[in-house]
């Protein structure tokens, strides 16, 4: 693929470019389903307290985050308030989930957190549907589970009904969209706390700057730092959302927060190519998927076997169902392929009014969240009751919602978090960060894996009503540094200038000595990415050798970074968004590095210690990058069972 | 999408960033938007348009071979711009500040279903 050539070219320069400022207690950063439940109960609570909530996003909220599409399920929700059908007759109860999501982290995952927003999470379900999201029931009036811990709903105005909700919230004056956030700025007077954000609009020259006493960060998780499997047109058609950018993560880690866990990256089994979901199809449908040979791998136990106790949990966790489709493909027992035909045929038993009900729940499925699967079906004519349909497992993508759990080291709440998390904390307020007034939800709080699109947004609303506390308990007024400011300014539109001052020194200007453009930065770090990091053409295998090789490429690509260039400015958001990739794919760099053993095998290899060592191992990774040196320092925390199951 | 203010049409800016989630053609009021899936692996021929109403989605499938299939889906059950947030939930007061209630309460009273089970260390 080529560079894009703009059919608008037009650049500011620094002096022409207006400067806003604009005062705040509480910022949210990001508008997906954690910011979106973040404006709305920081509000409530805002009220009572006469404080003042913003929310910025780089796009519009009514379709902006991975809820964008929209979605045929809910896959967070526990059925405390018996709204809907139980699973096996039985009520659930909050440990078993707990349980459940920690063996899906291999025995490593923040419990006190996910206890958190497991307790909470059903309020939220609740309010959708208040709010109007049209939730499946079955004829007692009772949700209709997909899953044990899912339910299914017709979700493809998810996102537009949510953000209606936060949007009223708030209010319409209080939202700023299609205004990119770059860099989080710190107190003048006490730099160990946030005093705000600066970014720019996408849309006209102008640079905001956001004061505030407290930021919540609620950017997403990051794609684009591995080559995805289509190259060309197609690499926007990846899983997870295109416009997630890890810069949420980037910024904390540049203003020196701590992170967690940031080796650990979600490889998702989906239809191949268009990445249609399986959930319905495993669970609901209860459908198998074989190798070439018509064998259902997931019968493999030997493949899983060293991976004990987690082989034995049910279900099989994630990874190590990844392991096994994996396995059977390397050793050439592919393609792969979910038998839509025999869980059809099963479920519809001859009767043509049943099959077509559920063929219309198969395309719904699509159509709500994927709809370029349903095309993909169209233009091969599939019809999934005749033939089966190929799935893959995805490139790697840094997440904290899903089975998913990089992030950064957030506090949890006080009646659950235990002593040995609580050292790195200057201030315990839960969701916070290592720095004081910056909060972190979604997608950005690590460890905590499972939320899905309503345990975002109950996090969101833990975060929110933390961050009123926060600006109330705190006697802290925001300074800002002018002189800092106006260096920031500078800095972020200098890909504009370098456009100007350069462009004329070859005779086509996507080919210059001076300067890349985002895109050749972003070819760049998905090479380097997946060549040295254990991307797809490695089979997800790397060892010491080639992470530090690649971390030397990556800080090459670091230095080359400064002479980006941009012609207009959705090309300069282009720019940052690079610069934050390259931070975080630092930050993955750095921390697979430190954890030396495999512990979610399917998610990736570490060739040089290729077991899972839970007497070493058995704890979150921690990690910091000095702003100033821009050197890491890594440390373990031990894991601590919080919640009382047993394996 | 950006808008071309001499043709005022609008375009694609950046295809190959495209997430195709459909959500400037299910906005678009002139129904001028359509999908040509990825070159990179979508075989030409077949179209999927939906057709957004207040209440329902319909889309049309059409297949590479001409067969047509039609469906439809409910994508809402109360009116468009009707959500009052706060509607019917308690005034927040700064007491509760401090406290583990958010917005609206708890619909589960009972705490033995609410309260995680701590292990004992």
């Amino acid at each position: 693929m080529a560079v894009e050539s703009y059919r608008k070219v037009e650049t500011f320069k620094e002096s022409d470019i207006k400067t806003k400022t604009v005062e705040a207690d509480v910022l949210i950063v990001g508008g997906g389903m954690s910011g979106c439940g973040a404006a709305f109960e920081a509000a409530y609570w805002a009220k009572a307290a006469g404080k003042k909530v913003i929310l910025v996003e780089k796009a519009a909220i009514e379709r902006s985050g991975a809820v964008a599409h929209g979605l045929s399920a809910i896959n967070c929700y526990m059925g405390l308030s018996d709204r809907s059908q139980f699973t096996n007759n039985k009520p659930i109860a909050l440990e078993e989930f707990v349980r459940y999501v920690n063996l899906d982290m291999m025995g490593v995952s923040r419990e006190d957190l996910v206890a958190d927003y497991a307790r909470n999470v059903d309020d939220s379900v609740h309010l959708f549907e208040k709010w109007g999201l049209p939730l499946w029931k079955d004829e007692n009036g009772k949700y209709v589970r997909e899953g044990r811990w899912q339910i299914m709903i017709s979700g493809e105005s998810y996102k537009p009904i949510v953000a209606e909700g936060a949007k009223k919230a708030i209010g319409e004056e209080n939202l700023y969209e299609r205004v990119f956030i770059t860099h989080l700025l710190m107190d003048k007077n006490d730099p160990t706390r946030v005093a705000g954000a600066v970014g720019f609009s996408v849309r006209d020259p102008i640079f905001y700057v956001f004061k505030a006493k407290t930021v919540i960060i609620a950017t997403g998780g990051a794609t684009g730092l591995f080559r995805p499997k289509s190259t060309a047109e197609g690499m926007g058609r990846i899983w997870y959302a295109v416009f997630n950018t890890g810069s949420g993560y980037a910024m904390a880690i540049e203003a020196g927060a701590h992170t967690t866990q940031m080796e650990h990256r979600f490889i998702p089994t989906r239809f191949k190519d268009g990445y249609g979901p399986v959930g319905a199809w495993f669970l609901l449908f209860k459908s198998k998927a074989t190798n070439a040979y018509g064998k259902d791998y997931t019968e493999n136990v030997e493949t899983i076997a060293p991976y004990q106790p987690y082989a034995s949990a049910t279900p099989v966790p994630t990874p190590l169902r990844n392991h096994q489709m994996i396995e059977e493909m390397v050793n050439g027992r592919g393609p792969i392929w979910m038998r839509t035909d025999e869980a059809i045929g099963k479920l519809g038993a001859g009767d043509p009014k049943k099959t077509k009900k559920v063929l219309d729940e198969a395309w719904e499925d699509f159509l709500d969240m994927t709809v370029d699967q349903a095309l993909l079906w169209a233009a091969n004519d599939v019809e999934p009751d005749k033939t089966p349909s190929e799935i893959a497992a995805a490139e790697p993508y840094l997440m904290g919602s899903h089975s998913g759990c990089a992030g950064l080291w957030v506090c949890g709440p006080d009646d659950l978090m235990p002593d040995e998390y609580k050292t790195l904390f200057p201030l315990q307020y839960n969701r916070m960060t290592t720095i004081k007034g910056l909060f972190a939800i979604g997608d950005n709080a690590g460890a905590s894996p499972h939320k899905f699109s309503s345990g975002s947004f109950a996090e969101g609303r833990i975060a929110g009503k933390e961050a009123v506390r926060y600006s109330v308990e705190q006697n802290f007024e925001p300074t800002i540094d002018d002189s800092k400011v106006a260096e920031m300014k500078k800095k972020v539109f200098k890909p504009m200038e370098t456009y100007e001052q350069f462009k004329d020194a070859t005779t086509a200007e996507e080919i210059n000595p001076n300067y890349l453009f985002p895109k050749q930065t972003l070819w760049r770090l998905q090479k380097i990415m997946d060549e040295y990091m254990g991307g797809i053409s490695t089979w997800y295998r790397t060892s010491d050798a080639y992470l530090a090789e690649g971390l030397k490429r990556i800080g090459k690509l670091r230095e080359d970074s400064e002479k980006l260039a941009a012609r207009n400015l959705h090309e300069l958001m282009r720019c940052w968004e690079m610069v934050h990739r390259i931070t975080v794919a630092e930050a993955h760099g750095e921390h697979l590095r430190f954890r030396k053993e495999t512990r979610w095998p399917g998610y990736y290899y570490r060739t040089d210690y290729p077991k899972l060592d839970d007497k070493e191992w058995k704890c979150f990774t921690v990690g910091r990058r000095d702003p100033s040196t821009g050197s890491w320092n890594l440390q373990k925390v031990p894991y601590v069972q919080v919640a009382d199951y047993t394996i | 999408m950006i808008l071309d203010s001499v043709k005022m049409k609008a375009y694609n800016q950046e295809p190959d960033q495209c997430w195709e989630c459909y959500s400037c053609v299910k906005t678009c009021p002139k129904d001028a938007i359509e999908v040509r899936g990825y070159a990179d692996f979508v075989p030409l021929g077949a179209k999927v348009t939906p057709k957004r109403g207040t209440d329902s989605i319909m889309w049309t499938a059409k297949f590479r071979n001409g067969k047509v299939q039609r469906f439809k889906f409910p994508i809402r059950t109360t009116p468009w711009d009707s959500i009052d947030p706060f509607g019917g939930i308690e005034a927040p007061t700064l007491d509760k500040l401090k406290s583990k209630d958010y917005a609206g309460g708890r619909e589960c009273k009972d705490p033995a279903r609410f309260t995680i089970r701590k292990k004992v260390r």
